[in-house]
């Protein structure tokens, strides 16, 4: 028996949405939509560019449906709603992907065209999907067997759906147009845990580069099967790279069973098992989107690509800048990295103290009920600014932390909840009091450095 | 835009065409799929589709290998549907009168470019909701234009295309290009007078689409046509960013306020004629049927200019005009008819001279909503004693127009600018006709 197995992964990218200016993060900023702000829209069945009508688009046509789109005007425009043309090719998602494919060592090709691919299913308000082939070949290397890579495309995320069933169908449009890279691997996986390792390995590559959303749902894996040369089965949404496995081991009985419809299916998965969602996409769903130009991939474009840093180069870096292994190699894994970064590079505070609070104290007072997801990094960057230059000691990072929620920023907050560091004057004055050093630090712990106070103490 | 003559000749050594299916290799990188045309980009660059779908262009170099797999193979024509004007009954019969833009476009795929649909079998295929909605007696089809390029020769032909098929028919739709599509409506109004439904159409997604929004706006005209019984020339179109209802708009007072969405077009200084659901129900209705005489008067003076006055303006424009031998001229000014008066560009003297040397000029406003008034402000009062006419709500391009359509006549062209021809002029504003932006909150 010949088992063909192919992984296609989509990460969202973290930039602006690929056709247009609006920025979203679905995973992280919650959309407030509100009733009054809905579209409603009709998908006819069209012609390929082949002149055919495809399968798959007639097939869901055929249903008449009515969708429903909700709008956040946060994280959607004309653009979204299909009101406006498109804004040319995101450069920096494209700088982003033509990163992915050095690491990769995939072929650029020189001018990248983008493609209209028809989806008749609601999930794009225009009735296609935006994508553009930028890479082709490749490797990717695993202790079980390189895999070749096929393709690399950035397209666009679909918008998501919120209700389904009754003759209703619900859309929501903050997560519609965000790039996606996809990377196709070729049939060459030998096996569930063969798909699982190329998968993270995958993964991990896409984190390297650093700008890549992070969270539930920002990154999707799909899978190829077929079996006996058969007709290829696409399944979708992985959602637990645990399950490939399983996942795999259970289609392939399924085909042996029941057979695959002829054209090829492709179907959902849920759990471990999968349900027929549509017939397979065939190349007459992709014409070409006439309203954006075409992007050749100069020499100057590729110098540009965002190169991510390896691993283990990350780590070694943190490890230089003080931090300890077990922080380093969480940090370099963890979403806080990027920011850890940014705030490192405008507050040169200390570098250990940053990671704690990031990896920490913020998932503590995540957990004691603090909002830590309205902190902005602007609020973050002012406060490890105050510590850096000596206006606050550390054990107070924490009491502005959970105001930080409230929009004040950092310096106001210190100057209403009094906790600016005590000047040398002021910590004289504590120490010629004759309290000892339990004493000022039980009650002045939030406004004292411990160290210094030892030593203020020792020279009295 | 083609391939360059070099890549041309070269393709050619290879006897390779368009079409065709090929290997490509470069750098040690193998490309196979079909040789598509260049619509647009490098043009020292081959565009691949590949058998994924997928376009790509590869530069060629020295280093390229270009090898021909297989030749072009024809897309097979496409099966003819079966007897397409199908007659039922209760159902109005229409003529659809076809003069391009996006509604009728189509990605042509052969060159990748949007052309145009000019075979009704093909338009009808683009849109068998119509047959629903009515007994489609004819397609007639005068000329293929983008609306921008319409002149007064195709505003006649157009007028006398419709009239000519009103006959036959209980009402007529036009298809047109959207951006221009105003200016067509308010010809055909003064150009037509009838008792039937004459609906213009135009779409702003192309059909090639799903979202294509023009069917719809087709099946809304048609219904219209059958049960709003309006008399005279309007203009159906989206009533909102959803595809849930049209709106009717009086050919004579609906502008394009948008430059994409599907709702762009509005009735400005009153309200839609009706609210038309795909459904074919309709919702209310804005006007009453007077019955009148059934005429065609397809003439046009092109010797009109329409100019706009803001603060700093050359009104020396207004010489260029005269010079150049024009009849008449509207004003488009600010706020309730302002033009630069106390200054030492003041458009007032040329504004003298034009009507010294006979030529008629109108007064409107570019802010489109509400009236212009002579009296309120002394540098109106100074536009006035002019001459100049003040035009009350007219929209500037309706009143252009029209104004072409007047000076074709031995009419006093000033008492006809200012009578009420076919509703160009609101003689009751209304407090609902202002689009008050905080019902929308967007």
């Amino acid at each position: 028996m010949s088992t063909k197995i192919g992984l296609e992964i989509h990460q969202r990218l973290d930039t602006r949405k690929l056709h247009c200016n609006c920025y979203a993060n679905p995973s992280e900023d919650k959309a407030d939509f509100r009733a009054d702000l809905v579209l409603h829209r009709r998908l006819r069945a069209v012609g390929g560019e082949l002149g055919k009508v495809d399968v798959a688009a007639a097939y869901e046509a055929a249903k008449k449906r009515v969708f429903e789109y909700q709008i956040d005007p946060r994280y959607s425009c004309l653009v979204e709603s299909d009101e406006t043309p498109p804004e040319p090719l995101n450069q920096d998602a494209l700088q982003i992907v033509l990163g992915v494919a050095k690491a990769l060592s995939a072929s650029v090709v020189d001018e990248v065209h983008v493609m209209r691919k028809t989806i008749t299913d609601g999930s794009a308000v225009s009735g296609f999907q935006r994508t553009a082939l930028v890479a082709t070949g490749g490797l990717i290397e695993s202790p079980k067997g390189n895999v070749g890579i096929q393709t690399i495309a950035l397209e666009e995320e679909s918008a998501g759906i919120v209700e389904k069933g009754q003759g209703k169908f619900v859309y929501r449009l903050d997560r519609l147009g965000i790039p996606l890279v996809e990377i196709a691997t070729a049939p060459d996986i030998k096996d569930g845990e063969h798909a699982k390792e190329i998968a993270e390995a995958l993964g991990r590559i896409l984190r390297e580069s650093g700008r890549v959303q992070r969270g539930l749902g920002t990154i999707r894996q799909d899978l190829n099967v077929s079996i006996d040369g058969g007709e290829r089965v696409e399944l979708k949404g992985v959602q637990d790279l645990r399950l490939l496995p399983k996942i795999i081991e259970n289609e392939i009985a399924r085909q042996k069973k029941e057979g695959v419809k002829k054209g090829g299916e492709t179907r959902r998965i849920i759990g471990e098992h999968s349900e027929f969602m549509r017939p397979l996409p065939s190349a007459a769903r992709i014409y070409p989107e006439t309203d954006v130009p075409h992007v050749r991939i100069t020499p100057a474009l590729l110098e540009k690509a965002v190169v991510g840093e390896k691993s283990a180069d990350k780590i070694s870096r943190l490890e230089k800048l003080g931090l300890g292994r077990q922080m380093a190699e969480r940090l370099s894994q963890a979403k806080e990295m990027v920011l850890f970064e940014r705030i490192y590079s405008k507050s040169n505070a200390e570098p250990v103290v940053i990671a704690s609070v990031l990896l920490e104290t913020l998932t503590s007072l995540r957990r004691e009920g603090v909002a830590v997801e309205k902190i902005s990094e602007q609020q973050l960057v002012e406060l490890f600014a105050l510590f850096k230059e000596g206006r606050i000691v550390k054990a107070a990072l924490a009491e502005v932390l959970k105001q930080l929620p409230s929009g004040k920023m950092p310096e106001q907050i210190v100057k209403e909840k009094e906790l600016s560091k005590f000047s040398p004057k002021e910590l004289d004055a504590l120490v010629a009091s004759g309290k000892s050093f339990g004493e000022i630090m039980r009650e002045y712990r939030l406004r004292v450095d411990a160290a210094e106070l030892a030593k203020a103490l020792a020279t009295r | 835009m083609a391939y360059s003559k070099k890549l041309s000749e070269f393709l050619h050594s290879k006897g390779v065409s368009e079409g065709d299916c090929i290997r490509v290799e470069k750098e040690g990188v193998v490309y196979e799929g079909l040789l598509m045309p260049r619509a647009t980009g490098d043009e020292d660059a081959l565009v691949i589709k590949l058998d994924s779908g997928y376009n790509l262009g590869v530069s060629i170099s020295s280093s390229t290998e270009v090898k021909k797999l297989s030749s072009a193979k024809r897309a097979k024509a496409e099966e003819k549907h079966g007897k397409v004007f199908s007659q039922k009954k209760g159902l109005p019969k229409i003529a659809l009168v076809t003069t391009g833009g996006t509604i009728v476009s189509r990605v042509d795929y052969s060159t990748g470019g949007v052309s145009t649909l000019t075979n009704p079998e093909d338009l009808i295929r683009q849109f068998p909701d119509l047959l629903e909605a009515c007994n489609l007696r004819k397609i007639v089809s005068p000329f293929t234009l983008m609306s921008e390029d319409f002149v007064p020769r195709d505003w006649i032909a157009l007028a006398k295309t419709v009239f000519a098929e009103l006959k036959e028919s209980d009402g007529v739709i036009v298809t047109h290009g959207t951006d221009n599509l105003g200016f067509s409506a308010a010809m055909l109004s003064f150009m037509i007078s009838t008792n039937k439904t004459i609906a213009l159409v135009g779409a702003q997604r192309s059909p090639d689409r799903g979202s294509f929004d023009g069917a719809m706006n087709l099946v809304c005209a048609a219904h219209f046509i059958a049960k709003g019984k309006y008399p005279g020339v309007c203009l159906v179109m989206h009533g909102s960013s959803s595809d849930d209802y049209c709106f009717a708009h009086k050919g004579t007072k609906v502008r394009k306020m948008h430059s994409s969405r599907r709702d762009a077009f509005q009735s400005i200084n009153s309200l839609p004629l009706a609210k038309i659901y795909l459904d074919g129900r309709i919702e209310y209705k804005t006007f009453e049927s007077t019955p009148v005489e059934e005429k065609l008067d397809a003439v046009f003076e092109d010797k009109v200019a329409l100019v706009k006055a803001y603060a700093n303006s050359d009104p020396e424009f207004l010489d260029f005009f005269v010079e150049k031998g024009k009849k008449g001229i509207i004003i488009e000014a600010t706020g309730l008819g302002h033009v630069p008066t106390n200054t030492p560009k003041s458009w007032i003297p040329h504004v003298k001279r034009a009507i010294d040397k006979g030529v008629f000029v109108g007064i409107t406003t570019q802010t489109l909503y509400g009236k212009v008034n002579p009296f309120v402000y002394s540098n109106l009062r100074k536009l006035s004693e002019t001459g100049a006419v003040f035009l009350k709500d007219g929209l500037p391009e309706t009143m252009l127009m029209k104004l072409g359509w007047v000076l074709a006549h031995k009419w006093s062209v000033k008492e006809k600018m200012l009578e009420n021809v076919c509703g160009e002029f609101n003689e009751r504003l209304k407090d609902s006709e202002f689009n008050a932006a905080d019902e929308k909150e967007y």
